[in-house]
């Protein structure tokens, strides 16, 4: 999985829970990788977009405290994707995991 | 580099439209990031590469180039129609011009006349179907656009090319790549043709791609 994939795989699992805006995507994947992973948004926005065109997540501008805010929320399709990107990674982990040890 | 220079690179090229929302979305970040209490050029660092960005977003969305190949559709009314045939004005020309240079020249053979009025006939008549079903039907973007590329003169000369080697074809296997290879060989007329058509197959796919992106657009905007 590169790194456009995995981009992809962290957008899909934040707007797993709930709908967000483009900033609380970037916020809640530093936030739950404890700051470890940071979606540059020069290519956030772009790997938003190309999952809007495949159909993975809707969009739509919503107020948020008075100011326009382009929220996206995902698709029947989009928790399809998750459900399958979910389990390839964790299948390559379990097999990097297998290579180099450690893990127990 | 400021926000400002930044958009502008990573904009460059797409429409009008899809500027104002890719650059809507980036100054609202920056917005919100501001306030949480980050510094501007730290932001603008953090949006990365912007030729790298744009050539992402370019993939996302409608560029000047795809617009211009996407189908505007003609008004429903005579106006339109005349236009759908204005279009195609030069290629009913053709055959009218041998046409009315054989009719001059004394050389005119009935056959001929025949096949020249029924193209011009065909011609006129695919044009009035163009207009119509771009009109009056209501389409999705891809087929509409497949409908426009398929009811011009272009196509439907590739229609009856293809008819014409499918029934050479089946007549002898084998004879027909001598055949295009004497054809070429004899009229470099050919090859020109041959290669107007190879442009004209390209535009099909630059339509389509084209028209893929405004369907994907509008059935991930919600109302």
């Amino acid at each position: 999985m590169n790194q456009k994939e995995q981009l992809r795989l962290l957008i899909l699992g934040v707007l797993e829970r709930q709908p967000e805006h483009g900033y609380a995507i970037a916020q809640a994947i530093k936030a739950r990788s404890a700051g470890v992973l940071n979606a540059r948004e020069g290519s956030l926005y772009p790997a938003l977009h190309l999952l809007e065109k495949e159909g993975l997540v809707q969009s739509q501008e919503v107020e948020i405290g008075a100011r326009l805010r382009r929220e996206y929320r995902l698709t029947e399709a989009g928790v399809q994707a998750l459900v399958k990107a979910r389990g390839e990674w964790q299948a390559q982990v379990q097999a990097v995991g297998a290579v180099i040890g450690g893990a127990g | 580099m400021t926000p400002e220079q930044w958009l502008s690179l990573a904009t460059h090229g797409l429409v009008p439209e899809a500027q104002r929302r890719v650059r809507a979305e980036y100054l609202a970040h920056l917005e919100d990031a501001l306030e949480a209490g980050e510094e501007q050029a730290e932001v603008v660092s953090g949006w990365g590469d912007p030729v790298q960005a744009g050539r992402d977003l370019r993939r996302a969305h409608l560029t000047i180039q795809d617009a211009e190949h996407l189908t505007p559709g003609y008004a429903p009314s005579w106006k339109g129609f005349w236009r759908a045939q204005a279009e195609d004005a030069l290629v009913v020309a053709v055959p009218v011009i041998f046409l009315l240079r054989d009719f001059l020249t004394g050389s005119a053979k009935p056959e001929d006349v025949g096949l020249s009025l029924s193209m011009v006939a065909t011609l006129l008549m695919v044009g009035g179907l163009r207009w119509w079903l771009l009109s009056r039907v209501p389409l999705r973007p891809v087929p509409r656009a497949g409908l426009d590329w398929l009811l011009r003169p272009m196509s439907v000369f590739m229609v009856l090319l293809v008819v014409v080697l499918g029934w050479k074809l089946s007549q002898n296997l084998t004879a027909v790549v001598p055949l295009l290879r004497s054809e070429l060989a004899a009229s470099p007329e050919l090859a020109f043709i041959l290669a107007v058509l190879a442009f004209h197959v390209s535009r099909l796919r630059r339509a389509l791609r084209a028209a893929q992106k405004v369907q994907a657009i509008q059935a991930g905007e919600q109302p």
